[in-house]
């Protein structure tokens, strides 16, 4: 995650000069934040190739609103709640068409402690009884580590509702889980 | 480590919750070329904002440079004969211009203005106006000045537009083009960067779609009773959604702000027995709002509560809250249009003389009564013609 201090001077100097046009440093930019906005849609759209073109779209937004972004130096919650808005979008539409496809082949993913870890299967078919808007919610707060105030800006809650959305969400996966 | 809940230690549960979700994350393959996704990025965006300047770069190399030779002799020369005009004294504003009949009247655009929401990004333009631009709800942008000459080109449709403004932004020089129906401009020469911002960022067109403005009136003539419809005047968190006219007359799709609900009016097409099954087509929405209800509450999979009687100009429209949650594989009403119709939460059935209009809102999970209310003074606003 491009958390650091270190990442933010490097982020702030790209984002000003790609929101001038500068190409290569937009280039910068994608190479330090795409994988871990594809991560996020993945977690929303359940589908690696729906994931890139939702992160695609995410970056043609973003060069278009570089410029708007209050302070350079805190791009990495914008760009995720950008691909997390695109994927949401993409996720909206996607479920008019079927909220079944589900990848039910691939097997869980090995884990240290099978019998401590969520498997991977159960995980998927509970995330695809959510909306968008949920799976968005949990992808930044639990994936993208997002607090109370990023996700109030991205899921348009107060941060209370926000935590109590979250609370709902996580007793509702725990009761799905955990049975 | 603060007190708050969003801070604490994640519990037993959230923590496998967290790690599996990152796991699940770690799936999509991220090995992606930066630069190539950087290009393709500003391809697209150049692609729509000027597709003049990608069509000339397609031109052969001989062809473009004796066009931008003519274009750097004809800038030189406006600019000559402008700043022989300003030396002698400043702008002025005379009478308004007659534009061409191609360009006459109002075209209006979306650009993007930073802090801007909704509708505060529409512009309009009126060549013959008294000042060429204004903004959402109808101010002069009086900075932006005004059209002083529109002087034709040898090719139709294109026109050399010269602009006066008082200073700072001063007089430009812009080509215009009508182009299937939208104007285009393209600049020569201006020295007023919000200007040309504004003009070049996107194809302007007439008004009819964009978004909607309090207020403004929009005629929706393709439909079996035509109506017009107002801007309604309450507020929404991103402001009021953008009007998109299909290629088919009879239906309209709203979009929300930021693209996160959409509504549907709908006439005189097929839609299926039950959304969910999509076995049975019948011929025509039902005919009456009440038909509508026994429609819907005949389809298995959705929950229909008592409507709602909305007044629509002297009649009475029924608003049905539906959740279609449990349609396991979509909700399809119609198939072959241009844009796909879903069973929604909000089916506003309006009554016409002898048919029925479906007005289709799907609530996003943030304001959905703000968006509800927004979605009914709309209804409320219809005046049959």
């Amino acid at each position: 995650m491009s958390g650091t201090v270190g990442t933010a001077v490097l982020d702030r100097a790209d984002v000003e000069r790609a929101a001038r046009g500068d190409e290569v440093a937009f280039a910068r930019l994608v190479a330090l934040h795409n994988a871990e906005m594809l991560r996020i849609a993945q977690v929303i759209l359940g589908d690696a190739g729906l994931a890139q073109d939702a992160v695609q779209s995410a970056w043609v937004t973003a060069w278009r609103k570089l410029g708007s972004v209050r302070d350079p130096g805190l791009v990495r919650p914008w760009l995720v709640a950008v691909a997390a808005n695109e994927a949401r979008a993409t996720g909206r539409r996607q479920r008019r068409v079927s909220v079944t496809e589900i990848d039910v082949e691939t097997p869980d993913a090995p884990s240290a402690d099978p019998a401590w870890a969520i498997p991977r299967l159960d995980l998927v078919r509970a995330l695809a009884k959510l909306t968008p808007d949920d799976r968005a919610l949990l992808a930044l707060r639990y994936v993208a580590g997002f607090e109370a105030g990023e996700l109030e800006r991205v899921s348009h809650l107060s941060p209370s509702a926000t935590r109590t959305r979250l609370s709902r969400l996580t007793a509702r996966l725990r009761e799905e889980l955990e049975r | 480590m603060t007190n708050t809940p969003m801070r604490r230690m994640p519990q037993n549960f959230e923590r496998r919750l967290m790690i599996a979700l990152r796991s699940y994350a770690a799936e999509v393959p991220v090995d992606t070329d930066a630069l190539a996704i950087a290009r393709a990025t500003t391809a697209i965006v150049r692609g729509r904002r000027r597709p003049w300047f990608e069509a000339v770069a397609r031109w052969p190399r001989g062809v473009r440079i004796a066009t931008v030779a003519a274009l750097v002799i004809a800038a030189g020369m406006i600019g000559l004969l402008i700043v022989g005009a300003l030396r002698d004294r400043e702008p002025t504003i005379v009478g308004p211009l007659a534009p061409p009949a191609a360009l006459e009247g109002r075209w209006l655009a979306i650009a993007e203005i930073p802090g801007a929401v909704g509708a505060e990004n529409t512009f309009h333009v009126d060549f013959g106006g008294d000042v060429l631009l204004k903004d959402w709800v109808g101010q002069p942008l009086a900075w932006a000045g005004r059209s002083v000459e529109i002087r034709p080109t040898e090719v139709p449709d294109r026109w050399i537009l010269r602009v006066e403004a008082p200073a700072p932004c001063g007089p430009g020089t812009y080509r215009v083009g009508v182009i299937e129906g939208f104007v285009q401009f393209s600049v020569i020469e201006d020295s007023c960067p919000d200007r040309v911002a504004l003009l070049e960022f996107s194809a302007w067109t007439r008004p009819g779609f964009g978004y909607l403005v309090p207020g403004e009136t929009y005629e929706m003539t393709g439909f079996s009773e035509p109506f017009a419809l107002i801007g309604p005047r309450g507020t929404i968190e991103g402001g009021l959604p953008a009007l998109q006219l299909q290629d088919d007359p009879s239906l309209v799709r709203l979009s929300g702000f930021p693209e996160d609900w959409n509504a549907t009016f709908m006439d005189d097409r097929p839609v299926y027995e039950d959304a969910c099954a999509r076995t049975t087509l019948l011929p025509d929405v039902p005919a009456t709002p009440g038909e509508v209800g026994d429609w819907l509450r005949g389809m298995p999979s959705a929950r229909v509560a008592e409507p709602v009687e909305v007044p629509v100009d002297g009649r009475m429209a029924l608003l049905y809250h539906v959740d279609d949650s449990r349609c396991p594989d979509g909700d399809r009403l119609t198939d072959g249009h241009a844009i796909d119709v879903y069973l929604t939460d909000l089916v506003y059935a309006i009554p016409t003389g002898d048919d029925t209009i479906l007005f289709l809102v799907s609530l996003p999970s943030y304001n959905p009564e703000e968006i509800e209310q927004v979605a009914t003074d709309l209804v409320g606003s219809i005046d049959f013609r």
